[in-house]
């Protein structure tokens, strides 16, 4: 099994999640995150006065697999979030070790 | 105790919810402490009687109720023990939770003066066996002495805490605001004005202090919550009806909403009467009338402390002529993603919030605020943002905007008043949703939104109202996180909006353009020309006719066909100049791209009266130049042959554009006109800085200016390139190699220097 985390815009979060459907994946779990990147926020100008947002606000998905669907849905992910921009974001892969499902004691990729 | 247990279970197994199962519940529980103080091998030496207390003293128990008692004698409590412990022990075995004290009356006076939680379990409490004249003596002289101290003791019962708005959808049916508890200290009030034990608040109707018709809705939501209470208790889910509990129940969950808040504000009402105050706003606390728009706006501008009051209002009706049916929308439940509060009382509380904000400037969101002179539509918007859910389903905002203009007017605001509020309520998601959902780096997205919105001074409204509604959802829906996706549209839609940009006007002319290319176009896919135009940019599309997109579009299937960085198309047409000629070229993008076509056209005799140039989202570069002959030769084939020659030349660096135009500037020195290079810097779009640029126009001036800017690295997104009377004035749209708008002064510093230096 893989752990799967990507890091992305918020905005194509409809679309990863589409992508991830479209191979059969239902579950993932997202959070709101803030970046702290290269991109180093940035500086808006409302009403004649300056604000500064010094983070970028980004969504983080997390989702595990299989290892045979692993590389699609790494490639749906990227594909999907990407908009040829900077800020576009990353996916990270690991091994996962266990997995069980809490209501039914399923193990192992019966789990997922 | 067997027997007990098999009826007690089966009456839990099989009873109808409610009070009536409850109380044959106490009913067998009475039987069996009989039985057992009976059946004990050791009856106490002295007079003796077992009390119930609480809940139970009441003649009522739930299934998880605690059995709440009291051992009254005088004898010693070691001579007490075993006859006490012959009555408890079976209960225990039996897994149930007995809640027990072993007290003198004198004992229990004292404790009932010094606890309150010991006085209110007495004042509803009753004898169920043991010597009753014994039992109901002391429990008269603890009622008594409550009588008598009442000036301290019903101070102190309504001083309880209530945890909670009546309104949550999650209430607590026992302990919270308009739970059990409530209901209870009706009673225990009676208790201590009759001076004798009471297990219902009818005394408080002949003391003047309940009305008949409020005694009735108490009693009504007293065997609602009871039910709930029972079937919640039976499922293992506690007190609180918990969204994920409500499908297991057969009670309408929607009853049980309501029942917690006639409960609620019956007691409000109550301690307010035995207070003799009344309450600390402009509303009037037993008026029955209507509230009148001013006493409204004046509530709602104490923030928080106006939201009790105004729900009471509301509960009463008093609400109802300004915003029709609130009286049903108060209780209203809508339980949705994040949402805490039913729909009625999150509107008030939503308009309250947004009453309160601070106008101090120091944040984007008291900017907004500040911006507000006459704030009544935003608080008649936040008080009817969610009138579109008395229908369930989606598209509540486009139903509750059809009846927010007549309510503004019940307001007695203005025609433009009430348009405004309208559109506030319709649009009142848009912010957030948009702030989520769509790309805000992208101007087509900005700028589709700056449509919706349509006028520059809603904005500040529509921040604010979505702001107060996300506060007063939960504490889940608004955060850091949202708040700097919000803020971000928020600046960037009101720049789209501004006249300068005229964002809405742009996107409808655009939108309305891409409609007609698309109808013109031949439906064949995959169609690089229909993908071109789908994607095209709104700036591009709304500056130009459909017949010029068709041409391009086609223009860029063209190129799109044929590979290579050096590869351009290059179109010829008509412009509206007199004198001049329109060039379409479509390019690979690439740096320094609009510079190298500008002094190729420049190099092949053309002079460059403007030019609008876009990148596509194949970034395929669209430069649409408006020239005419720098000379009085005309403009013939030979001269777009030799500036496609030109073109081509410079695209494969084969052409030595900066030395081939410093000589052409040699021989053709433009009329020397009298204006000061000026470079002004405007970075309130957001996703792009503009550079505007004024200076005297001469020979190869676009391309030194692109050039500039290229040399410090960064990109042209779109430009737009006019010369009158020998001045031109180049606005140009740049983003950094990150593709975000470049703020850092340096560099803006450095490229104004680098244009300055060329041009």
């Amino acid at each position: 099994m893989k752990k799967i985390e990507a890091i992305i815009k918020p905005h194509k979060l409809d679309e990863v999640k589409d992508a991830l459907h479209a191979l059969g994946i239902q579950g993932m779990t997202a959070y709101e995150v803030k970046g702290f990147g290269r991109q180093k926020g940035h500086t808006e100008v409302y009403r004649g006065a300056e604000y500064s947002v010094d983070f970028v606000p980004k969504l983080k998905i997390e989702l595990v697999v299989n290892d045979e669907v692993a590389e699609q849905a790494e490639h749906a992910i990227v594909m999907a979030a990407r908009t040829e921009k900077i800020g576009d974001g990353k996916v990270f892969t690991y091994d996962c070790e266990r997995a069980v499902r809490i209501r039914t004691g399923e193990r192992g990729p019966e789990a997922l | 105790m067997e027997r007990y247990q098999t009826e007690r279970a089966s009456l839990i197994a099989t009873g109808v919810p409610g009070l009536g199962s409850a109380r044959l519940l106490a009913s067998l529980t009475d039987e069996a402490l009989r039985r057992l103080s009976v059946a004990s091998p050791h009856p106490p030496p002295h007079s003796w009687a077992l009390i119930a207390l609480g809940g139970y003293g009441a003649g009522a128990l739930l299934p998880t109720s605690d059995i709440d008692v009291l051992l009254l004698s005088e004898a010693p409590a070691e001579l007490l023990k075993p006859f006490f412990e012959s009555m408890l022990y079976p209960l225990w075995d039996a897994g149930l939770d007995v809640g027990h004290q072993v007290r003198s009356p004198k004992q229990h006076l004292a404790a009932s003066r010094n606890d309150l939680t010991v006085l209110a379990a007495t004042l509803t409490g009753r004898v169920v066996c043991g010597d009753a004249d014994y039992g109901r003596a002391l429990l008269e002289r603890c009622c008594s002495d409550a009588h008598r101290r009442s000036r301290r003791v019903l101070p102190a019962l309504a001083g309880r805490e209530r945890p909670g708005s009546p309104y949550l959808l999650e209430p607590d049916l026992k302990n919270g605001a308009g739970g059990r508890r409530d209901y209870d200290e009706l009673a225990w009030t009676a208790a201590v004005l009759a001076g004798r034990p009471q297990a219902t608040p009818s005394l408080l109707v002949d003391a003047g202090l309940l009305s008949e018709g409020e005694k009735e809705l108490a009693e009504t939501a007293s065997a609602v919550t009871a039910e709930a209470r029972w079937e919640l208790g039976v499922a293992g889910h506690g007190s609180r009806l918990k969204l994920h509990a409500v499908d297991s129940l057969t009670t309408d969950p929607q009853s049980v909403q309501t029942a917690v808040a006639d409960t609620a504000h019956v007691l409000d009402r109550v301690r307010r009467r035995i207070a003799g105050t009344d309450i600390e706003t402009t509303l009037a606390a037993e008026g029955s009338g209507p509230l009148s728009a001013k006493e409204v706006f004046a509530v709602l501008r104490l923030g928080e402390e106006g939201v009790a009051p105004l729900e009471e209002a509301a509960w009463l009706g008093r609400l109802d002529p300004l915003l029709p049916g609130f009286k049903t929308l108060l209780p209203l439940r809508r339980p949705a993603l994040a949402h805490s509060l039913t729909v009625g009382a999150h509107s008030i509380t939503c308009a309250a919030i947004a009453a309160s904000f601070s106008a101090l400037g120091h944040t984007l969101l008291e900017r907004s605020r500040g911006a507000i002179a006459d704030d009544r539509p935003l608080l008649v918007a936040a008080l009817a943002h969610d009138r579109g859910k008395i229908e369930a389903g989606p598209g509540h905002a486009e139903r509750g905007a059809d009846t927010a203009a007549d309510c503004a007017r019940r307001f007695g605001l203005g025609a433009q008043a009430q348009v405004d509020v309208a559109e506030l309520v319709r649009l009142h998601l848009l912010l957030v949703d948009g702030a989520i959902h769509d790309d805000l780096d992208s101007e087509d997205a900005i700028l589709s939104i700056a449509e919706r919105i349509g006028r520059r001074d809603l904005v500040p409204s529509l921040h604010v109202l979505a702001v107060a509604d996300a506060l007063s959802t939960g504490p889940a829906a608004w955060g850091s996180w949202l708040e700097a996706l919000v803020s971000t549209l928020v600046s960037r839609v009101d720049a789209a909006l501004s006249p300068e940009v005229d964002g809405a006007g742009l996107a409808k002319r655009g939108e309305e353009i891409r409609l007609v290319v698309l109808s013109a176009l031949p439906n064949e896919t995959p169609c690089p020309a229909v993908e071109f135009v789908e994607r095209a940019p709104l700036r591009y599309l709304a500056s130009r006719e459909p017949a010029q997109v068709v041409k391009h579009a086609r223009l860029v299937a063209e190129l799109e066909a044929q590979q290579g960085p050096q590869v351009a198309r290059l179109s010829v047409g008509p412009s509206a100049s007199t004198g001049a000629f329109e060039v379409a070229v479509v390019a690979h993008d690439r740096p320094e791209l609009l510079a190298r076509i500008a002094g190729a056209l420049t190099l092949a005799g053309l002079d460059i009266l403007g030019v609008d140039a876009y990148t596509t989202a194949a970034h395929i570069a669209l430069d649409v130049f408006t020239v005419r002959s720098a000379t009085l030769a005309a403009v013939e084939h030979e001269t777009w042959q030799r500036a496609e020659r030109y073109l081509h030349a410079a695209l494969a660096d084969r052409l030595e554009l900066e030395a081939r135009l410093a000589e052409r500037r040699r021989h053709y020195a433009n009329p020397r006109v009298h204006v000061n290079t000026h470079v002004c810097i405007d970075t309130s779009a957001g996703f792009d800085t503009a550079v505007v640029v004024t200076a005297p126009d001469r020979v190869g001036l676009l391309y030194d200016i692109a050039r500039a800017i290229a040399s410090v690295g960064l990109e042209i997104r779109w430009a737009k390139a006019l010369t009158v009377d020998g001045v031109a004035k180049d606005t140009f749209h740049v983003v950094g190699p990150d593709g975000q708008a470049p703020t850092d002064a340096g560099i803006l510093g450095h490229v104004a220097m680098r244009i300055r230096e060329r041009a």
